[in-house]
């Protein structure tokens, strides 16, 4: 499925679209918006692509929790329309600007006038629960101690943000 | 040189080509927007357009490798979005402003 | 043999060692201690001087008639190419008179200088420097070779230098001192050019060696081969450069006058009797060198001559009695350079060693005057200063004798032998006998005017100034320098005299030279010459004298004769032949001059403007770097990406 021009081009205009939306709203509720309609086209494109499970992942995570987070500390600000979002300068817009361009550009004719595609190993499009056994499988048995150590580094972020934003005063203050 | 027809055949470049395209636009907004959290969203987008390229080689070599390294990174991100958020957060209670102009002061 | 060898090394010792102590406390003021301290290491110097000169002629007598002397070393010091130098010394039978004649006469001027330092303000620091002048000038005579000697050479300079310039707060005195440097200095330029001449031509610098060279008659050739050009002309003459300026000459003599600036033992000490002297002493050591080049003998002999005819010249209408003695001392000096120049040189020393013990008496007895008239120098101040200092006048007066060449004083001995080898000498000439016998007759006239002044006829001291007589500590150095300077002309009575006198006494200088010094081609003495030569010189001696008698003393002549009809003459001579003034608008002048433009057009133009430049260049750099780090978190980003395209376009496209 994810060969096929018919869901491809669509779900790529729409992600494209979306991202220059975050960059150019002058609002920033607005590029929040533009960015949760970016994660969920992708999510749907992870699924296209057949990793079922990585496609779940980030509807859930990406676009049901980042950008509620965006949204919620958004809403913590009162913020002023902001007339010119985009930093000043022109030198150093268009050095921006064009530094990108050359990147895009280098990288696009590099891939366009490679040669070598990698070859497929097995037949294309396994059964939904296949992929996300095999993703299991490589997780748990072939990549557990990196699985792991990704679980000691959420806990010590999780204790991380909770120490950083600790106020003092307030209703369950104990000092 | 690349002809119509061979451009409506997704393949691989295609696929890379969008994730660059994500890795572009994240970059532009960190570097061209002035608001703290909308800089934080262009991270975002940057590391949503890695994902994909990494998915897009994946699926196309039938590599599960990939996939893992997309797990991996998935998870970090959004955990660093909420340090990034609360340090932000900290930053605006302490200072009342969220524009990073006001945020120079190694400036020689 | 051990005793010797003690002495070898206590000769330099004492005067060190005198210097050291004395120099660490040089801010006390007990002119007493620091005056016993100095007085006593330099009369230890003395006492091993004549030890050693009692060693020295035991052996003469032994050696009949080969060269002998007594040489001994500290170290070996440069071995570099083909240059090999030793740090020794050698003590000949010239060496060996020096060594005598500046222990023995320096021990006398410390003496002198207890009682006239008594009330200065530092005479620690004075005796350092005066002990520290006998080091260096024991270092200078006693010199293996040329180096040590030039090292000795370097050390009077300076220690004349610190001693000319003793008062220093007084801004005319410390010049003074700067200008005997500086002027010996121009004149040492040309004495290490002569040795670098010499070592380049005979590959050696010791005195031995280049004796024994320019004796054998192959090598003399070769170095005689050329005339003006010669290898030997050119050595002599560099040589002779470094000598006009520590004998003052004529045209480095300039600092000598000034020097008087100094205090009046010390111009005693070197200026009289040892530093301008080095000199000559030097030039008697190349005896032999010299009379290869009978050119720049020619040369030496002409600039003694016009030496000695200007200093008498400009001394005949001074006022300050040291600068009287001052001119003397330039044109004696410059008596001693002809009689080199015609290849005199027993003469030449025998004239530097009689003039040593007058003129240091005469210095001294200048010194105690002074002293006397609290710091008066002004000789038209004084007068009838007989009956006040009787003992300084005796003194004097012998000097004076001494000095006009009056027999038996020791002054007709010396001076009459150069003359007679003026007039004689193959290398000389009735020129030059004529120019030295008008500056005999011109000494007489100013030294008998300066006697008249000061110490005969009537009393123009102000009435506040009561002169007295001297401590002894004061008089006794003028009573043994008199004596000296009385008979110590009896070292070379020449052959006519001694001819006739009884028991026949010769002229024992001439032995005890006899195998030091090469004597040039023989001349035939003529003895009716002689006789002739001697009486001229002394009726014009006593002519001049009585000349200046009346005119000064009994005020029966007038001198209006002469400066009435000569104007002119009268303010060349007191004006010092405006030599000091030629010197400065044609040379220190535009030397300025020369100075100021590189210094506007060089040093501010270009220099600074380039040096100011690299700055603001690094200033601008700055500006422009400050890009890099303005704080700006998106900058940093763009210079990431910035990078990370430049790395990637290198990487693809190459």
């Amino acid at each position: 499925m994810a060969n096929n021009p018919i869901v491809f081009f669509p779900l790529a205009f729409v992600i494209a679209v979306a991202a220059l939306g975050v960059l150019l709203a002058s609002n920033p509720i607005f590029s929040a918006l533009f960015l949760v309609l970016s994660m969920v086209c992708l999510g749907f494109m992870f699924l296209a692509m057949g990793a079922f499970f990585l496609g779940g992942v980030q509807l859930a995570v990406y676009a049901g929790a980042v950008t509620v987070l965006f949204v919620m500390v958004l809403m913590l600000f009162d913020l002023k329309d902001n007339a010119n979002p985009i930093a000043k300068g022109l030198l150093s817009r268009f050095l921006k600007v064009s530094s990108i361009g050359v990147f895009v550009g280098l990288i696009t004719g590099a891939v366009s006038l490679t040669k070598y595609y990698p070859v497929p190993v097995k037949a294309a499009d396994p059964s939904s629960m296949e992929s996300t056994r095999v993703l299991a499988v490589g997780l748990f048995r072939d990549y557990v101690f990196a699985f792991e150590i990704l679980g000691v580094l959420l806990l010590v972020i999780a204790i991380g943000v909770v120490s950083v934003s600790r106020i003092k005063g307030g209703t369950h203050d104990r000092a | 040189m690349i002809e119509l027809s061979s451009l409506l055949e997704v393949s691989l470049g295609h696929y890379i080509f969008l994730g660059l395209f994500l890795f572009a636009v994240g970059l532009l907004t960190i570097m061209l927007r002035k608001n703290m959290i909308v800089m934080l969203m262009g991270v975002e987008l940057l590391l949503n357009g890695v994902n994909t390229i990494f998915l897009a080689f994946s699926h196309f070599s039938s590599h599960t490798e990939g996939q893992i390294l997309v797990f991996f990174i998935l998870t970090v991100a959004a955990a660093e979005a909420g340090v990034g958020l609360a340090l932000a957060v900290s930053i605006y209670k302490e200072f009342k402003e969220v524009n990073i102009s006001f945020f120079e002061s190694l400036k020689g | 043999m051990g005793s010797l060898e003690i002495i070898q090394y206590l000769i330099f010792v004492f005067p060190l060692l005198g210097f050291i102590i004395n120099g660490v406390n040089f801010r006390k003021s007990n002119a007493l201690v620091a005056g016993t301290i100095g007085t006593s290491m330099v009369f230890g110097s003395f006492i091993c001087a004549v030890l050693l000169f009692l060693k020295l002629y035991g052996l003469t007598h032994e050696s009949h008639g080969e060269a002998v002397a007594i040489s001994w070393k500290f170290f070996d010091w440069i071995y570099v190419g083909n240059l090999s130098v030793d740090f020794a010394f050698r003590m000949d039978q010239i060496s060996a008179l020096m060594i005598l004649i500046i222990t023995g006469v320096g021990s006398l001027i410390h003496l002198f200088s207890v009682g006239y330092m008594s009330h200065d303000e530092r005479p620690f620091k004075y005796f350092a420097y005066l002990n520290l002048f006998i080091f260096n000038m024991l270092l200078l005579v006693l010199g293996e070779n040329l180096l040590i000697t030039f090292i000795g050479w370097e050390g009077v300079g300076l220690c004349s230098y610190l001693l000319i310039g003793f008062w220093f707060s007084d801004p005319k005195k410390a010049a003074a001192g700067m200008k005997a440097f500086i002027t010996n200095r121009i004149g040492d330029a040309g004495f290490l050019v002569g040795m670098f001449l010499l070592y380049k031509f005979l590959g050696t610098l010791d005195y031995a060696a280049i004796a024994s060279f320019t004796a054998d008659s192959e090598i003399g050739a070769n170095l005689s081969l050329g005339g003006w050009t010669s290898p030997a002309t050119l050595i002599a003459l560099a040589l002779f450069v470094g000598v006009t300026g520590k004998s003052a000459q004529v045209p480095l003599y300039v600092w000598l006058p000034d020097a008087m600036a100094g205090p009046t033992p010390v111009s005693a000490l070197i200026h009289a009797a040892t530093m301008v002297t080095a000199g000559v002493f030097v030039l008697i050591k190349m005896a032999g060198l010299l009379l290869l080049t009978p050119e720049a003998m020619s040369v030496i002999a002409y600039i003694g001559a016009i030496t000695a005819f200007m200093g008498a010249f400009i001394g005949l209408t001074q006022w300050d009695i040291k600068k009287i003695l001052a001119y003397s001392t330039v044109s004696q000096l410059g008596y001693m350079i002809l009689a080199v120049g015609v290849g005199a040189f027993t003469a030449a020393f025998f004239h530097l060693m009689t003039h040593a013990f007058f003129k240091a008496l005469m210095f001294l007895g200048s010194g105690s005057v002074i002293h006397s008239m609290h710091e008066e120098q002004d000789i038209r101040k004084m007068g009838g200063l007989k009956k006040a200092m009787p003992i300084t006048h005796l003194t004097f007066l012998i000097g004076w004798l001494a000095i006009l060449g009056l027999p038996p004083f020791s002054g007709f001995f010396s001076k009459d032998e150069i003359l007679y080898n003026a007039f004689t000498s193959h290398h000389g000439s009735t020129f030059l006998w004529i120019i030295g016998f008008i500056t005999a007759g011109m000494t007489a006239f100013y030294m008998t005017r300066l006697m008249a002044l000061t110490f005969w006829g009537e009393s123009r001291v102000s009435k506040d100034v009561h002169p007295h007589e001297s401590p002894i500590s004061m008089t006794l150095p003028l009573m043994v320098l008199a004596v000296l300077a009385a008979f110590g002309g009896f070292l070379g009575i020449p052959h006519v005299i001694g001819a006739i006198l009884p028991g026949h006494p010769g002229h024992w200088l001439e032995t005890w030279f006899h195998t030091a010094i090469p004597h040039g081609e023989a001349h035939e003495a003529n003895v009716l010459v002689e006789w002739v030569l001697m009486g001229v010189s002394v009726t014009l001696a006593l002519i001049s004298a009585y000349v200046a008698y009346s005119i000064y003393a009994t005020k029966k002549m007038s001198n209006k004769l002469v400066t009435d009809k000569f104007p002119a003459l009268v303010s060349l001579s007191s004006e010092k032949l405006f030599v000091d003034e030629i010197y400065f608008s044609k040379i220190i002048n535009p030397l300025i001059e020369i100075s100021k433009g590189l210094w506007v057009y060089i040093d501010v133009e270009l220099i600074d403007k380039f040096v100011l430049k690299t700055a603001s260049f690094t200033k601008k750099t700055g500006h422009v770097s400050k890009f890099f780090q303005n704080g700006n978190l998106q900058n940093y980003v763009l210079l990431f990406s910035l990078g990370a395209a430049t790395v990637m376009a290198v990487s693809l496209l190459m």
